[in-house]
């Protein structure tokens, strides 16, 4: 293992180089902007802009509604990818327009389809034409914290077609002579689902399960197009408090923000992980 | 050949010590400082024999000079080309005859204009080491009324007894003018002028325009005297230099500007392009192009230097020296090249390998900030070792990253007080002390005692203002004396204000003034007075502390009554009204009373006879007037921080007068314009010739013709009293007046709400919305709050 190693590093150390370069010290460095006071003379200050921005109000809201939108766009995206590559894998060897067309909106641009959304979601747009039709009063979405649904709507849409084609690529690595063994041996739907289908994609699922976290706390860039830095108090995130931080040039609380953030994230992969591994255990009757 | 002449000249002027030399090889020949433009003097044309001379032709109030300088020694000698007050001193009395029967004009009393006068010039050139004139005749037919040119006369120019004299020649035949002239209207033409002329072997080229203000090249044989006229790009640029003719179209972008850059065939108007390339950055734009064929390299001034672009590649190009203005540049026989603008003639070396060391010293003049350039010149007498160079606009926002980087490239920099990045680099310490410099020291204390208090934290000196200014809602007061208004009916609060707006419409009626400038419309009156109203609410606020809010009762009351003000009333036109932007006008015209946005800083040349209603919120409140201050600090960085201080040191005082009179206490002298004396003491006499004539009028139509004529020259005289000042005592006392209600804004949260594009979008659109009434003075007040409260929760 140890030769396979060696012969592997001269393939590895062009990317670990980048990774260190553009990520790993960046990551370091910064920890030097979260610890002194920005001022002339740049004086260590130890944990007081950690403290200070714990316990700013407008942190606390923005990492409130950053664990909202997450916990609220990360589990849907997650259940609807899961669900139509299901239904996408049953339709094989049909569908293959579907599952290329899934894909589409993940490599849209976002201002373009900011636009499109704009417009479905305008005061006078269809959506609220079909509102109006179903006998219910227009709503104005772009304004407001109702900018919440189209927000999380535009998530979905975007986000799905990749978490769709992980979770298919996982279906389809399974063999289909396990299902055919299972069902001569008799095993019920339930049975086959528990003990073939779910074993074999978990470990894509905590794939899937971490990119769409990933993904939710990285909702910004369609709140500040359509509500500016400073939109409504249930839109805004901690993207952008860190935004604002940086325009105000406070890289001070932009740092120690960022880094706390990471913190709860790095936590809550692991809580992912250990759930993952639990899950495969149980999965596979150990313990 | 070129390097040794300039080794030569630069050893010659180390040894003759030219002042304001800063590279080898470098001179000021002479510079007009801001406020010498007063008088009224400004150069038209340089030119450059091989005499190792400048002539430049000067025109002033009084007379039209050539002055020739001397290369080797800077001094200048002035031969008078026209005198504009020649035979003015005639009287009245002069021109009639009083007589028993009464006053008749004298029959010699017209003075027959002289065949010299007839003459105007229309180009000045160099060639074959004598400098020639192109003069075009005006000829005027009494009984037919019309008149007609007759142009392309070349004269050879003579200096003799301190007077230019234009004497006929056979070096040069007559030119060709028949394109040059222009016809308007029946029988009536006109002469174009020739601009940035060179010669270039036997061809003479200038620059021109056609009567749809296109550029034209005009090019004149002067073997044969034949001339073409050729067409260039409408869009084009042109750049005349020597041999260099260059056509320059240019793109603007946000942040870039693209270049098309042709040399132009004088033969056939061929245009060959030369370079396209894209320059990024704003500010950086590229001037006084010229295209050395030799060297294949472009020069052109950008951002306070020369630069070269050698071999035409845009990524090979580089500053060679600084360069103190912009401005038409040449050429010199030595190879250096000479630049000149209407106050300014310096002159550069700009071969890198012979300027020997050199200090520079940077200034990013990140806002706009007067007195930076003009310091240079002074600076230079006494650093002659150091160039400056300013650098204008660019992108203020890698300040802060500049400073966390320890960045020391930049010695100087402006911004704005009311910026957030300054507020940043101010709360965290990075401005340097600067009093320790004795003139910044005492430049500081002699600053009115709001402007005082801003640049100076815990105790030190920190920047010094470069440019200011505040608006208001004002009012003619002479006006409004004149139609029975008092000093006591003025409002002194916002809410006042609003009710004394209810009362003009009757106290204007039948009176020849309006209540607002007939083109302003309702929605622009609304925004402009709710712009105001919320600048100052929100200094009142930062001033008393407490509770931030602009989402208060008072506020959205009074901003309500501003929305229901009756603007038909007011005589303000409805937005609807508009088309395409403009109104179509009606009626008679009528100065109005009020000025919804006017200067409330310290205004010069008679400036404007509105001055400022100070308006409280609250009866016995003092009200606040926001003011704008730009500012100019040292970077903690810089190896340069004693040489910046002296720099601002004069940069501080060398602002336009109306900036210095309101930064200043101690600027308290009024200033008389140059012009007053003579013009008083001409129209003093005339005033009395004229009393003189009436008193010998016999009939009742000359009586009544002088006794008009008088009325007339006592009104001009009247005028002549109202804008004899360029800085008037009442200005000074008025303006001191209200220096109590000023502050200088400081970091507003309301202007940073528009920083981003989306937000700054939403924000003017919500105003918008409110000028036209379609948005109430609460949903307003709540989104700038909830803003507000937002950015202030986030700190800073």
């Amino acid at each position: 293992m140890y030769k396979k190693f060696r012969q592997a590093l001269p393939f590895l150390l062009p990317g670990m180089a980048g990774l260190l370069l553009f990520y790993g010290i960046p990551f370091i460095g910064g920890i030097w902007y979260s610890v002194t006071d920005g001022s002339v003379k740049n004086e260590f200050v130890g944990l007081n802009n950690y403290t200070s921005v714990w316990q700013n109000p407008m942190f606390q809201l923005g990492l409130r509604n950053a664990l909202e939108l997450s916990l609220i766009c990360a589990p849907l995206l997650f259940l609807l990818s899961f669900l139509l590559a299901a239904g996408l894998h049953r339709m094989r060897p049909a569908g293959a327009f579907f599952r290329s067309s899934v894909l589409m909106p993940y490599l849209m641009p976002s201002s373009a389809v900011l636009i499109i959304w704009l417009l479905w979601f305008d005061y006078g747009g269809p959506v609220n034409r079909i509102l109006t039709a179903l006998g219910g009063q227009r709503i104005d979405w772009l304004l407001g914290a109702e900018l919440r649904i189209p927000v999380i709507l535009l998530f979905l849409w975007k986000n799905l077609g990749f978490c769709v084609i992980v979770f298919l690529s996982a279906l389809q690595s399974i063999p289909e002579s396990l299902y055919e063994y299972a069902t001569l041996e008799g095993a019920s739907f339930r049975k086959q689902t528990f003990s073939i289908t779910l074993p074999l994609v978990v470990p894509s699922a905590f794939l899937v399960a971490i990119l769409s976290f990933v993904s939710a706390f990285r909702i910004f860039k369609e709140i500040y197009f359509i509500g500016g830095a400073y939109p409504k108090d249930p839109l805004y995130t901690l993207q952008n408090y860190m935004s604002n931080m940086y325009n105000k040039l406070n890289y001070q609380n932009v740092t120690a923000a960022a880094y706390m953030f990471a913190l709860i994230v790095f936590l809550l992969f692991g809580l992912l992980f250990l759930s993952q591994r639990t899950a495969l255990k149980r999965l596979n009757g150990e313990g | 050949m070129k390097k040794i002449f300039a080794l030569i000249l630069a050893a010659m002027m180390l040894l003759t010590c030219v002042p304001a030399m800063a590279g080898a090889g470098d001179q000021t020949i002479v510079h007009a400082d801001n406020n010498s433009y007063y008088n009224n003097e400004y150069i038209q044309n340089v030119v450059s024999a091989a005499d190792n001379q400048l002539y430049a032709f000067v025109r002033g109030n009084n007379a039209e000079i050539l002055r020739v300088y001397s290369l080797d020694s800077g001094e200048h000698t002035d031969y008078i080309l026209r005198d504009y007050n020649d035979g003015d001193d005639s009287s009245l009395l002069d021109w009639y005859e009083i007589t028993d029967e009464g006053i008749s004009l004298k029959e010699d009393a017209v003075r027959e204009i002289t065949e010299e006068e007839r003459y105007n010039t229309a180009a000045w050139f160099a060639w074959n080491g004598s400098i020639y004139a192109i003069q075009w005749k005006n000829e005027y037919n009494p009984e037919t009324e019309s008149q007609s040119i007759e142009g392309g006369f070349v004269k050879k120019v003579k200096l003799e007894d301190g007077k230019v004299s234009l004497e006929d020649t056979t070096d040069i035949p007559r030119l060709d003018w028949t394109e040059m002239i222009q016809e308007y209207g029946e029988g009536w033409q006109d002469s174009k002028q020739l601009e940035s002329t060179t010669v270039c072997g036997n061809t003479l080229i200038g620059r021109s325009w056609d009567t749809n203000g296109y550029p034209t090249l005009e090019v004149f044989d002067l073997t044969t005297g034949f001339h073409r006229e050729l067409e260039v790009d409408e869009n084009a640029t042109l750049y005349i230099s020597g041999d260099s003719i260059l056509a320059s179209i240019e793109d603007y972008e946000e942040n870039s500007i693209s270049y098309t850059i042709s040399q132009v065939d004088p033969e056939n108007g061929e245009q060959k392009e030369l370079l396209s390339c894209t320059i990024e950055g704003d500010g950086n734009y590229m001037y006084g192009m010229v295209y050395d064929a030799e060297k294949d390299t472009l020069y052109y001034i950008m951002n306070g230097e020369i630069w070269a672009m050698p071999s035409l590649q845009p990524d090979a190009a580089a500053a060679v020296c600084d360069c103190p203005t912009t401005g038409n540049m040449f050429f010199l026989q030595d190879g250096r090249m000479l630049i000149w603008d209407s106050s300014t003639i310096v002159i550069r070396n700009i071969d890198p390998a012979t300027r020997g060391t050199e200090t520079r010293m940077i200034v990013n003049a990140y806002a706009y900030g007067g007195g930076l350039e003009e310091a240079i010149f002074d600076f230079a007498n006494a650093h002659g070792d150091v160039t400056v160079v300013v650098k204008r606009g660019g992108n203020r926002q890698t300040i802060l990253q500049d400073m966390m980087n320890r960045e020391s490239e930049t010695d100087i920099y402006t911004m704005d007080y009311d910026w957030s990045e300054f507020s940043a680099l101010l709360n965290r310490g990075y401005l340097t002390d600067m009093s320790g410099n004795a003139k910044i020291a005492a430049d500081n204390a002699a600053l009115y005692p709001y402007i005082r208090e801003a640049l100076v934290k815990d105790g030190q000196v920190v920047a010094v203002p470069l440019g200011i200014s505040g608006g208001a809602i004002s009012i003619d007061r002479k006006a409004w004396k004149e139609i029975g208004g008092t000093e006591e009916e003025l409002p002194k609060t916002w809410n006042q204000f609003i009710e004394w707006l209810e009362t003009l419409p009757e106290k204007v009626k039948d009176q020849n003034i309006g209540i607002f400038d007939s083109y302003t419309s309702d929605s622009e009156f609304i925004h402009r007075v709710m712009t105001q109203i919320l600048n100052e609410y929100e200094a009142r606020l930062e001033n008393a502390g407490g509770e931030f809010s602009f989402n208060t009762p008072e506020l959205r009351e009074l901003l309500e009554r501003v929305q229901k003000v009756d603007a038909e009333a007011l005589g303000l036109k409805a937005h609807s009204d508009m088309e395409e932007g403009y109104y179509d006008y009606e009626g008679e015209y009528k100065e109005p009373l009020i000025q919804i946005y006017n200067e409330s800083t310290m205004q010069t040349w008679g400036g404007s006879s509105y001055s400022p209603l100070l308006l409280s919120f609250e009866e016995n409140e003092q009200p606040i007037l926001p003011i704008s201050l730009t500012v100019a600090f040292i970077n903690p960085y810089s190896t340069k921080a004693e040489l910046a201080a002296e720099y601002l040191a004069i940069a501080g005082r060398k602002l336009w007068q109306d900036a210095l009179y309101s930064l200043y206490s101690d600027m308290t002298e009024p200033v008389i314009s140059p012009y007053y004396e003579e013009n008083h003491e001409r129209s003093v006499k005339q005033l009395e010739d004229v009393k003189t004539l009436l008193n010998a009028a016999k009939t009742e139509q000359e009586i009544h013709d002088w006794t008009e004529t008088l009325k007339s020259y006592e009104e001009m005289m009247e005028n002549e009293e109202e804008y004899k000042w360029i800085v008037s005592p009442e200005n000074i006392a008025d303006y001191q007046a209200r220096t109590p209600c000023m502050r200088v804004a400081a970091y507003s949260f309301v202007s940073d709400m528009v920083k981003d594009e989306k937000s700054a979008e939403a924000f003017w659109s919500m105003l918008d919305g409110f000028s036209r009434g379609d948005v109430s003075a609460a949903e307003l007040l709540d989104n700038i709050d909830s803003k507000v409260q937002m950015m202030r929760l986030e700190g800073n």
